[in-house]
């Protein structure tokens, strides 16, 4: 509503109506927005109260009734004087809205008017310092922090307990280990198998086959004879290296020593049976041809007769500390009878020094089963 | 000694600040027997019960600890976590003893929280404010969530205004001004809801 047509329907309401009656009824007839607008002008609604429908009319009334008591006003009404009359009506609501809020205060309405006031105030104040207020914000947060921290850990600590009533998980690196546990028995087993089949190793019976065969080589074994096979040259063949041993041409007769010439020439043919028996009816021993010892006891290797060949063996390095040949085959002969250790004293003795024998000695202990 | 921590203190710390609370858990268990052993070993504490506590209380000050951005590790993850447990545990004898003599009770002394400054502003707070900045905050977290996480970076990690610019890629002055803007619209709101509720 302009102000003009609410200067109008105030001009109506002053002119046109007599006494309480007629004005209520006129109030009565307005449209809503303009008994709004009437409202609103008294200022009740600016004074930030809510008022029963009747009240607010008795002071529509009481305030309507102001003007009419001026004689100035009314003039001004009666010369339809417009601008002046609203003037005169600002003039008068001004001192009117104390006298709304005096009655107000009687009827108590201040006093919640008054608490909104405080209550803005309050606000104000309370919200007032920037710093205090960011500092207050981050204790919230921090606070919040803190409760959600606590609750983790002592999640953690109901996990934990949980978990030590239940079987025990693991990840990462102790994941691993531990599932290797699960399969330590079957590793074990394995281990143990391996070590129990030893894969890599030979038995005793396939080295001594083995290496007896590959090792009697007739040529080297010739190297180290051809003089005592030989005829004596120009003087007798003195057997030097064997403590008591005398002249071979002194203890065999001319037909023993064709008899051993053609037992050496049958071991060339490996036939080492003829060879120990014409040896054994010579009575080749220690003492007696001391150098035909060597090929008779491979001779018996051969043939089977490990044990007295052995005995043979241990005979030539009694008496001859460097014979390599006999070490090496003694050494096969305490492997077929299943005595590793002692075998083992013999080639590592052989491995350690340079010869013939050192590679080969080298390869048995490398393929001799642990145990 | 091989070491059987199941991952590395680095993947511990990240977990601690991206919040993987399995690895956490993982990590608290591995600690917690190696912990019990030395403070008993150590400390002259023997009731399973009372490590229980120290331990929980001194994974919440390792935990707050290694969760600031700035933390700089200068051990193992474990011995740190086992030094704090035997200070903890040295006070509670020291207290205990003190109790057995005075017959008097006290608190566990406060050293490693990062909290502290803040429990006792949060415990002197008004609760009426209290209330609203929670509830507040609270209808931020749905309505303004750019705001919200720009308040959570820089009150609850401790995140300074450079590196928030650096997260959040934008530059230092924006950041400035966006967090006044969110603390101005926090108090606004909370405002409001003063005069009006």
């Amino acid at each position: 509503m302009s102000r003009q047509s609410q200067l109008s329907v105030i001009r109506s309401f002053f002119l046109e109506t007599d006494g309480p009656q007629q004005r209520r009824a006129f109030v009565s007839r307005l449209p809503q927005q303009s008994e709004n607008d009437l409202t609103r002008s008294t200022g009740a609604e600016l004074a930030g109260v809510s008022l029963p429908g009747s009240t607010l009319l008795e002071i529509e009334e009481a305030f309507f009734q102001l003007p009419l008591g001026s004689a100035q006003m009314r003039a001004l009404l009666e010369r339809n004087n417009l601008e002046a009359v609203y003037e005169e009506i600002s003039r008068i609501q001004g001192n009117f809205y104390l006298k709304v809020y005096s009655q107000y205060e009687e009827d108590g309405a201040s006093a919640d008017h008054q608490r909104l006031v405080d209550d803005q105030n309050e606000s104000y104040r309370f919200l007032a310092d920037e710093e205090t207020f960011e500092l207050d914000v981050e204790a919230v947060f921090k606070q919040q922090e803190l409760i959600l921290i606590k609750q983790r850990v002592k999640g953690f600590e109901q996990e934990r307990q949980k978990a030590q009533t239940q079987p025990e998980t693991f990840t990462g690196k102790t994941g691993i280990l531990h599932s290797l546990v699960k399969y330590a028995p079957w590793l074990a087993a394995a281990c143990v198998a391996l070590v129990i089949w030893q894969p890599f190793h030979a038995g005793n019976e396939e080295i001594y086959q083995q290496f007896l065969t590959s090792s009697t080589n007739a040529a080297v074994f010739r190297q180290d004879y051809p003089a005592s096979i030989a005829p004596p040259a120009s003087r007798p063949n003195l057997e030097e290296d064997v403590r008591g041993e005398e002249p071979v041409d002194t203890v065999f007769s001319r037909l023993e020593r064709a008899q051993l010439e053609e037992a050496l020439v049958l071991f060339e043919d490996k036939r080492y049976g003829l060879v120990v028996s014409i040896m054994d009816s010579l009575q080749i021993s220690a003492r007696r041809g001391a150098k035909y010892l060597l090929p008779l006891a491979i001779a018996r290797m051969h043939t089977g007769n490990s044990e007295q060949a052995a005995e043979e063996f241990k005979q030539i390095v009694a008496t001859k500390a460097t014979n390599d040949e006999a070490r090496f085959y003694l050494s096969l002969c305490y492997i077929k009878a299943n005595n590793r250790p002692q075998a083992r004293i013999y080639l590592r003795e052989l491995a350690g020094r340079a010869g013939p024998f050192q590679q080969r000695s080298e390869e048995v202990l490398r393929r001799l089963r642990w145990f | 000694m091989p070491n059987l921590q199941p991952h590395s203190d680095e993947k511990y710390i990240q977990a601690i600040r991206s919040g993987d609370d399995r690895l956490i858990g993982e990590f608290y268990n591995y600690a917690f027997l190696i912990a019990r052993s030395v403070v008993f070993r150590e400390c002259g504490l023997n009731d399973d019960d009372q490590f229980k506590d120290i331990y929980q209380d001194s994974f919440f000050r390792f935990f707050g600890n290694v969760k600031k951005e700035n933390f700089k590790l200068t051990s193992q993850l474990t011995t740190f976590l086992i030094g704090i447990c035997k200070n903890q545990a040295r006070e509670k004898v020291r207290l205990l003893n003190r109790q057995t003599l005075t017959g008097k009770n006290e608190d566990l002394a406060d050293e490693y929280t990062p909290f502290n400054k803040f429990v006792d502003r949060y415990e002197n707070l008004d609760e009426r404010k209290k209330r609203l900045i929670e509830t507040e905050l609270d209808k931020m977290k749905v309505n303004s969530g750019d705001c919200y996480a720009l308040l959570d970076l820089s009150f609850r990690s401790d995140f300074s205004n450079q590196e928030i610019a650096q997260k959040l890629n934008r530059g230092i002055d924006v950041v400035k001004t966006q967090k006044s803007r969110c603390l101005g619209y926090l108090k606004k709101a909370i405002f409001n809801r003063l005069n009006y509720e």
